[in-house]
């Protein structure tokens, strides 16, 4: 088990508060935007940079303070770091040599290894004259080979095209998990990140703000942000709340809508205000996501926003949205708007909805039988069971 | 791998870089201008060849040569001590450049820029200041010696060594640091330093991921820089001849007694020969490890930000400032102190005040007029001479080296090829002395016009190399989107590329001025009678103890050859 506890570090325009928790053989990722402190993440607890405070424990060993080479714990770098003087074999061997294995067991070692990730044919040759493919495959088995109990990953793929990016990135987490490691991934990439995640951790300005199952996640994100960066779906923000309570209804630019439950529990939540302790028709104060963005993924004050999926609206033909929404009272809400720009993307059209008074539009995907023309005003229906309350 | 595999990469790794094979062909303009280098370079070797057959045609008059000046012990002794004196001389300057240039790649502290500025040193300080400011510092009556006199109540100065080997590799060592320093630091700071780390992760301690992840990368570059410096001592010619005489003496200095002195110019062309080869291996020996260092000086991999220097790394920086105060600084401040100090009489007191420079520009007082001041009635003071001789054969020396490193750079441009870089170094092969003794051979009459033309020549190959290096990173994308809006191919030209690469010119032409200023080979050697630019007039001054006008003198050369300090594309110059 990896526990990070309040890991401080800093540097002017940055710091970093890091908590969280893999357990022993997951594969967890790190995702976030560039310069959210993800990479700095990693370097901490490999022990390349000093933090300012907190803990770090892996399988109960307190890792703070030792040096990185103590600290068995390997590191793939994004540009793999390879040493161009020595062979593959000599790369891969490094580790073991250091740790005083015997000619014939790093031999062997390096042979095992080769053929586990397909590069026994490279064995000889010099890093400078691999493809980026077979270059990520040496700096995986070099690090495996050095036995470390936890393999950071920084951005392993992100040197490599699409296909093989996609190709490899099953390859990575199949490899890791025979040799019984846990590993931390670094990536910007969502669906990178979906693909190999036991755990998924999202970062944001150097904390992690949601961290757990990727598929419960995208789900159900706990924040407007983890929605915006899963890109899920529209944000409508939410002007007043007309009544609380576990379905609770909120004025929003688009109507009312109803959403399927409150805000996350949050034990902040209950001393600030709050769309679910606010009483029946509370003003919400306006404010940008970023004023309020939460701290170790606590939603404490800030926009609060309904939030669905993009796919989650439908669009019917004539009226019949209209009456679907009124006669199915407590399935669905009636999402009312003006369509501006749409565009065709294969089986879905994604198309802009702007709120019937004016206002900033929100973006949707309907079936790509549905062709609004610009200006065309809309009625949707939309299950009440995919709308959140989110900050 | 297999050699078809080792071509597919490296076509895969030209075309990565831009440059397709046939963009790295030189063509029938490049061609031309390489051609034009190498003539320019070969001209005077091929003179010294001519000469040195004494009078006897043929190839076996050159073998006699060449075997009657190997056999001469002086010659043997004269390559051994330049050999050891470049050696140890470019151990020192590695010793004290390597710190520095550790400090400069890995910590930001107040002063780095200065640091890694003061790499334009050995290009823009002739020697001869060098060899008066360690004089005044580090001599028997210097700074130094009189403090430790002082503070320690010692009856005789403790430090006595600067006439001998050690005090030559010691002016070498300081004054040629600079350039390891550039040269180590900047090539260290973009090494990447994930391999080092990745080393680390992997169960290395910290010297052992230096060696694997960091030396390697670094070796060729340390080994271009110390070649470097071997090669400028292995040239150094006034150096040697103010501290030579009790230490030894180099083949640059033997050429210039048997051309000069012993009025001997076969003997002096038969040195000259086995001067530049020997100086030949040296070089290939640079090209290759330049090819290698290459690779280090990319920007790869991630590079971390310089961090603060605290800690250890303070104190190490501390030590580091101090040391480069007391041995590298204070010969500089000597110098300055002792342009302004006006003595009366040897080594007595004196005051501060600009009577050195007066007595320069004015002449000196008359012997016996105690009047304190300066008689302003005296004859005129050789100064103005001076420095009018120097103006008069560096700008138009600078000149015509910015013309021709100009065109061969232009028609060069985007040519890579591992026969070009090798001949473009051949003429760091040939030194300044071999270079006018060369060309007087093909122009025997001594003129000033021969040495404006020796001195272009000598700051050819740093033009070229400067200015190709700029070239080389001027980005060429806004001239394509001139065209792309309609602009003609000059008027692209005029309007955008000019004003990228104007500044790399003025560089290259400020760094030309500066060498042809600062040199005292071809004026000594090839200079016509009355012929006396402010090098030369240095060099008379401290040979004749006037230590305090040699100062003064040596400030306003300083002031001369400084100007490429006011350059702004100093990076070029290390190129």
């Amino acid at each position: 088990m990896l526990e990070i506890r309040g890991l401080r570090f800093s540097r002017p325009g940055f710091s970093l508060d890091l908590d969280l928790e893999l357990p022993e053989g997951a594969y967890g990722v790190l995702l976030g935007a560039s310069g959210c402190g993800k990479s700095t993440a990693l370097r901490l607890v490999a022990g390349l940079l000093e933090p300012e405070g907190g803990s770090v424990r892996l399988a109960g060993r307190e890792l703070l303070g030792l040096a990185p080479e103590r600290r068995r714990v390997g590191m793939v770098f994004q540009d793999y770091a390879l040493f161009p003087q020595l062979s593959v074999r000599r790369n891969i061997e490094y580790g073991p040599r250091l740790r005083g294995a015997a000619s014939e067991e790093r031999r062997k070692l390096s042979q095992e290894l080769g053929k586990a990730f397909r590069i026994e044919g490279l064995l000889e040759r010099r890093p400078a004259s691999l493809s980026g493919g077979e270059q990520q495959r040496v700096a995986l088995a070099r690090s495996v080979a050095a036995r470390p109990e936890l393999l950071l990953l920084d951005e392993p793929l992100s040197s490599l095209d699409a296909a093989l990016r996609r190709a490899l990135r099953g390859e990575i987490r199949e490899r890791i998990r025979d040799a019984g490691l846990s590993a931390l991934h670094v990536t910007h990439d969502l669906e990178e990140a979906l693909a190999i995640a036991d755990r998924l951790f999202i970062m944001d300005g150097g904390r992690v703000v949601e961290a757990g199952d990727p598929e419960a996640i995208y789900a159900r994100p706990g924040s407007a942000f983890a929605a915006r960066f899963l890109g899920r779906g529209p944000l409508i923000p939410v002007t007043r709340i007309i009544e609380s309570g576990p379905r609770p209804l909120v004025l929003t630019p688009f109507g009312k809508l109803r959403a399927s439950r409150g805000l996350p529990t949050d034990p902040a939540a209950s001393e600030t205000e709050s769309c679910t302790s606010g009483a029946s028709g509370t003003e919400l104060p306006k404010g940008s996501l970023a004023e309020g963005r939460p701290a170790n993924g606590s939603p404490t004050g800030g926009q609060c926003y309904l939030h669905f999926g993009a796919g989650e609206a439908r669009a019917l033909p004539g009226s019949s949205a209209a009456s679907i929404a009124a006669d199915a009272d407590g399935v669905y809400n009636e999402l009312s708007g003006v369509a501006g720009e749409s565009y065709f993307l294969g089986t879905t059209r994604r198309v802009s909805l702007r709120p019937p008074a004016g206002g900033e539009p929100i973006e949707l995907e309907l079936g790509p039988e549905i062709r609004p023309s610009r200006g065309e005003a809309l009625v949707l229906v939309l299950p009440i069971d995919s709308c959140i309350l989110l900050r | 791998m297999s050699r078809a595999g080792d071509r597919a990469v490296r076509k895969a790794r030209a075309s990565e870089a831009g440059v397709s094979p046939a963009a790295q062909r030189l063509g029938l303009p490049g061609s031309l201008a390489l051609g034009l280098m190498l003539v320019l370079a070969a001209a005077p070797v091929a003179a010294a060849l001519f000469r040195a057959t004494a009078g006897e045609k043929g190839f076996l008059g050159l073998l006699k040569s060449l075997g009657a000046a190997l056999s001469s012990p002086s010659t043997l002794r004269a390559l051994d001590f330049g050999l050891k004196e470049a050696g140890a001389s470019a151990l020192l300057a590695l010793a004290i450049g390597l710190p520095g240039a550790y400090l400069v790649a890995r910590h930001e502290f107040p002063g780095r820029r200065l640091l890694k500025a003061l790499a334009g040193l050995p290009f823009c300080v002739p020697p001869i200041l060098v060899v008066l400011a360690f004089v005044l510092y580090f001599g028997r009556n210097g700074y130094l010696n009189r403090f430790l006199m002082a503070a320690f109540g010692l009856a005789e100065p403790p430090l006595g060594f600067l006439y001998s080997f050690w005090g030559l590799v010691l002016v070498h060592g300081f004054y040629n640091f600079p350039i390891v320093l550039q040269t180590v630091g900047d090539a260290w700071e973009n090494v990447p330093r994930d391999r080092e780390e990745a080393a680390r992760t992997l169960g290395a301690g910290r010297l052992r991921a230096f060696a694997t992840g960091i030396l390697p990368s670094l070796l060729p570059v340390i080994l271009q820089a110390s070649a470097l410096v071997f090669l400028f001592c292995f040239f150094s010619f006034v150096v040697v001849l103010v501290f030579g005489p009790l230490g030894g003496s180099t083949l640059e200095v033997e050429i210039f007694r048997a051309a000069r002195m012993s009025a001997d110019p076969a003997g002096a062309a038969a040195l000259s020969l086995i001067e530049t080869a020997a100086a030949l291996l040296v070089v290939l020996l640079l090209t290759a490890a330049e090819r290698r260092g290459g690779e280090a000086a990319k920007k790869t991999g991630t590079r971390q930000p310089r961090s603060k220097a605290v800690g250890p790394a303070f104190v190490f920086l501390v030590v580091y400032a101090v040391f480069l105060l007391v041995f590298f600084a204070g010969p500089l401040a000597a110098l300055l102190a002792e342009a302004f100090t006006e003595r009366r009489g040897m080594g007595g007191g004196g005051r501060l005040g600009f009577g050195n420079f007066a007595r320069l520009l004015f002449g000196g007082p008359q012997r016996g007029a105690e009047t304190g001041g300066v008689n302003w009635m005296a004859p005129q003071g050789p100064l103005l001479g001076a420095l009018g001789d120097s103006l008069a054969t560096a700008l138009p020396a600078a000149a015509l080296a910015t013309v021709l490193g100009g065109v061969a750079a232009l028609l060069l441009r985007g040519k890579r090829s591992r026969a070009m870089e090798t001949a473009l170094s051949l003429p760091l092969a040939v030194s300044g002395i071999v270079l006018a003794l060369g060309w007087s051979f093909l122009f025997p009459r001594a003129n000033r016009l021969l040495v404006v033309l020796v001195e272009a020549m000598a700051a050819l190959p740093f033009v070229l190399r400067s200015l190709m290096a700029a070239l080389a990173a001027v980005d060429r994308t806004p001239l394509l989107a001139a065209r792309t809006l309609g602009a003609g191919r000059l008027r692209a030209a005029l309007d955008i590329e000019a004003r990228s690469i104007l500044p790399a010119f003025l560089t290259a032409s400020a760094f030309a001025f500066s060498i042809a200023a600062g040199d005292a080979s071809a004026p000594l050697l090839i200079g016509a009678p009355g012929f006396e630019p402010l090098p030369l007039l240095v060099y008379r001054l401290v040979g004749s103890y006037r230590f305090p006008e040699a100062c003064a003198a040596g400030i306003v050369l300083a002031l001369v050859t400084g100007l490429v300090f006011f350059a702004k594309d100093k990076d070029a110059l290390h190129a």
